[in-house]
């Protein structure tokens, strides 16, 4: 029914597999040695750079490419647009695995990651970080209920299955609403960094930005997945379901665009676009990868109903957004320069396999069709 | 540059220099009653404790070092910037030309509105009520927040440990007499007392040499939204590695979106709960008008 031209990759599932349990047992070997020896022989991180890759890349992107989960939950139970009711499931899935990934990450980060629960005892309301912690335990739990329809109807448990469904719209809410404010402060973090960031991303804005791209990025994903899901687990999506969500990421990505330009012509930066400064080459390149081109394929009517192109403007925007995220973590920051340990890429890339390997195996043992 | 070396302070410059760091020495111990410091009660900023440190009369002894290192008790080590056995540091800046000298001493700043200490998830670091920012370790998750937070790069980390906590200047706050550096210095480059006291005690010495001083003021009067340490320096402040901070204090840049959380909270949470009320009953209704 498509003219999808993907590699299709369900021969090669058997080595793929290997190759991410490998990644996925060195992560955890490095992870290991960081708990038993620290961090001064599988890191780069220092006194002036305190945050390096499993921030910028774990927290900074993890959180936004689960942003999939809220979005649909909010389409399919909220709004009532019953259409994208099939693909839910392998959303949800996505989102939690995702969070699962960002707390793993977070316990090899922190200093004392045996006291992470601190925070729920410890309040300091002042901090964007604490805000960030709470919501991001309670989403967890939050996507922990929301996913857990399908591997209770696995289990046959029918009565708090139906427990479940009674309260499945106020979670449903409080999980659009914890996001909102997580995904946004994921952004206050920098604002209190004004003197060691770049002028191209400090802005009072970044709130807003980051809760923008993390929408346009949870559709670039949902799109992504279900391109994927088509291909390699032989599903069966609908292409009035690709031509919504291209909208919706056509929609934000277009919001994004004008915020952003809004926000350098208000603060007059506009001419640091040009300074030729590595800082500005990025900043033009995580601008036009992951907004200029994805709005522009998505424009064009006819590109905007071929599968195939709303998949590469899809891909577009994810990676478009891995560069941003990469950008405020590393890039904008003054200070000596950071570049990650090779071990500290080991556990961000074993991480990501593992949940690869996991939603794989979720997608091919749990109900994910909904009934 | 050292007073004894500036050609252009006189003698007669140097006495009242000197006779106002005396007197204001002597004011602020008779005024910094210790026990009304730890009585908990919150005193106003005038009265918290402070440091201030003239680059121009510091001679580079280093005694401050040591005596940061023995109250403290903290191993000797050679190192060239602050770190988890090293709270206070002199070091010596030079203009590339030789001719502009200046020493500058490294410490936390104990600011007014400490950066770390709003933007600490757990409460570790916090401001006493007579102004040092002290560290609660057992609070700590090492998120190291607080050191991307800070504009002195004051928090630091003990990398060689697999738990690490932060290491920092409290101010010897736990010290009758005040911080262990400000008491060694032979020199009263650096001298310890009641904030407003030590403002004065500087103005003065700006008074008393127009053009010595660079812009004639006082950095951490208002940088940031003040801090408790003060300095004064003859070279540009920039030029010892002292960052130029408007008087917004840093933690006002986050609160505007912290304030909107309770209004995102209920707004999109009352959003969502009409959205969902509204498109259910245009379902229904389109579920009934069907045949």
């Amino acid at each position: 029914m498509t003219s999808i031209t993907l590699p299709i990759v369900k021969q090669k599932v058997s080595l793929s597999t290997v190759i991410l349990m490998g990644l996925a047992a060195l992560g955890a070997f490095v992870a290991l040695f960081r708990w038993v020896d620290g961090f001064s022989l599988v890191s780069n991180l220092s006194d002036s750079r305190p945050w390096g890759i499993w921030i910028s890349f774990d927290l900074l992107v993890g959180v936004p490419i689960s942003a999939g989960a809220f979005i649909l939950a909010a389409t399919v139970h909220i709004f009532h647009m019953d259409k994208y009711r099939p693909i839910l499931r392998p959303a949800l899935l996505t989102g939690f695995l995702g969070y699962l990934m960002v707390i793993l990450a977070l316990l090899v980060d922190l200093g004392q990651p045996q006291r992470i629960w601190h925070m729920m005892v410890y309040w300091n309301i002042h901090s964007p970080l604490f805000e960030v912690g709470m919501c991001v335990m309670t989403y967890t739990a939050v996507l922990f209920l929301e996913f857990s329809p399908p591997v209770l109807e696995k289990l046959g448990w029918t009565t708090l299955l139906q427990y479940l469904r009674k309260i499945s719209i106020p979670i449903v809410i409080l999980g659009v609403t914890l996001s909102t404010m997580h995904q946004s402060s994921l952004g206050s973090l920098f604002l209190i960094v004004p003197f060691k960031m770049h002028p191209l991303w400090y802005t009072s804005l970044l709130p807003l930005i980051f809760l923008v791209s993390a929408i346009a990025v949870g559709f670039g994903m949902v799109i992504f997945e279900c391109a994927m899901s088509h291909q390699v687990f032989g599903g069966n999506v609908r292409r009035d379901i690709f031509e919504g969500l291209a909208k919706g990421m056509l929609i934000s990505l277009s919001l994004l665009l004008l915020i952003k330009l809004g926000d350098l012509i208000v603060a007059g930066d506009l001419r640091r676009l040009f300074e030729g400064s590595f800082q500005s080459a990025m900043y033009l390149l995580e601008n036009v990868v992951g907004i200029i081109l994805p709005i522009s394929i998505l424009l064009i009517p006819k590109l905007r109903k071929d599968i195939a192109w709303i998949f590469r403007a899809a891909l577009l925007t994810v990676i478009g957004l891995v560069i941003a995220r990469l950008n405020i973590g590393l890039v904008s920051m003054a200070g000596v320069p950071y570049v990650p340990h090779i071990l500290e890429l080991a556990v961000t890339v074993g991480l990501f396999s593992a949940g690869i390997l996991a939603f794989g195996y979720a997608m091919k043992n749990l109900p994910l069709e909904e009934a | 540059m050292t007073n004894t070396t500036d050609p252009k302070l006189s003698r007669r410059d140097f006495l009242k220099v000197s006779l106002a760091g005396l007197g204001g020495l002597a004011l602020a111990a008779n005024q910094m009653d210790p026990a009304r410091a730890s009585s908990g009660e919150e005193l106003p900023l005038e009265d918290h404790w402070a440091l201030l440190y003239d680059a121009t009369m510091c001679i580079g002894c280093r005694e401050c070092e040591t005596a940061c290192k023995s109250y403290n008790k903290l191993p000797e080590e050679d190192v060239d910037d602050l770190g988890g056995n090293t709270f206070t540091l002199i070091k010596l800046y030079q203009s590339e030309d030789g001719a502009q000298k200046s020493f500058r001493k490294y410490q936390c700043m104990h600011c007014v509105d400490p950066a770390c200490a709003a933007s600490c998830p757990v409460s570790a670091l916090h401001k006493l009520e007579n102004g040092p920012v002290v560290y609660d370790s057992y609070k700590c998750i090492g998120c190291r927040y607080c050191m991307q937070a800070c504009a002195f790069g004051v928090p630091r980390y003990d990398w060689s440990l697999a738990y690490p906590f932060i290491r920092k200047c409290e101010m010897c706050h736990h010290r009758e007499a005040g911080p262990a550096c400000a008491g060694i210095c032979p020199k009263q480059a650096l001298i310890f007392g009641k904030r407003s006291d030590l403002l004065e005690i500087a103005k003065v010495r700006i008074s008393v040499n127009p053009g010595k001083y660079f812009e004639d003021r006082v950095y951490g009067e208002f940088e940031g939204g003040g801090t408790s340490v003060l300095i004064l320096s003859s070279v540009p402040f920039e030029a010892i590695g002292l960052p130029s901070l408007d008087a917004k204090p840093l933690p006002d840049r986050t609160q505007w979106a912290l304030n909107i959380v309770p209004l995102i909270f209920f707004g999109v949470g009352g959003a969502m709960s009409a959205v969902y009320q509204r498109t259910k009953n245009k379902e229904n209704k389109s579920e009934e008008t069907k045949p």
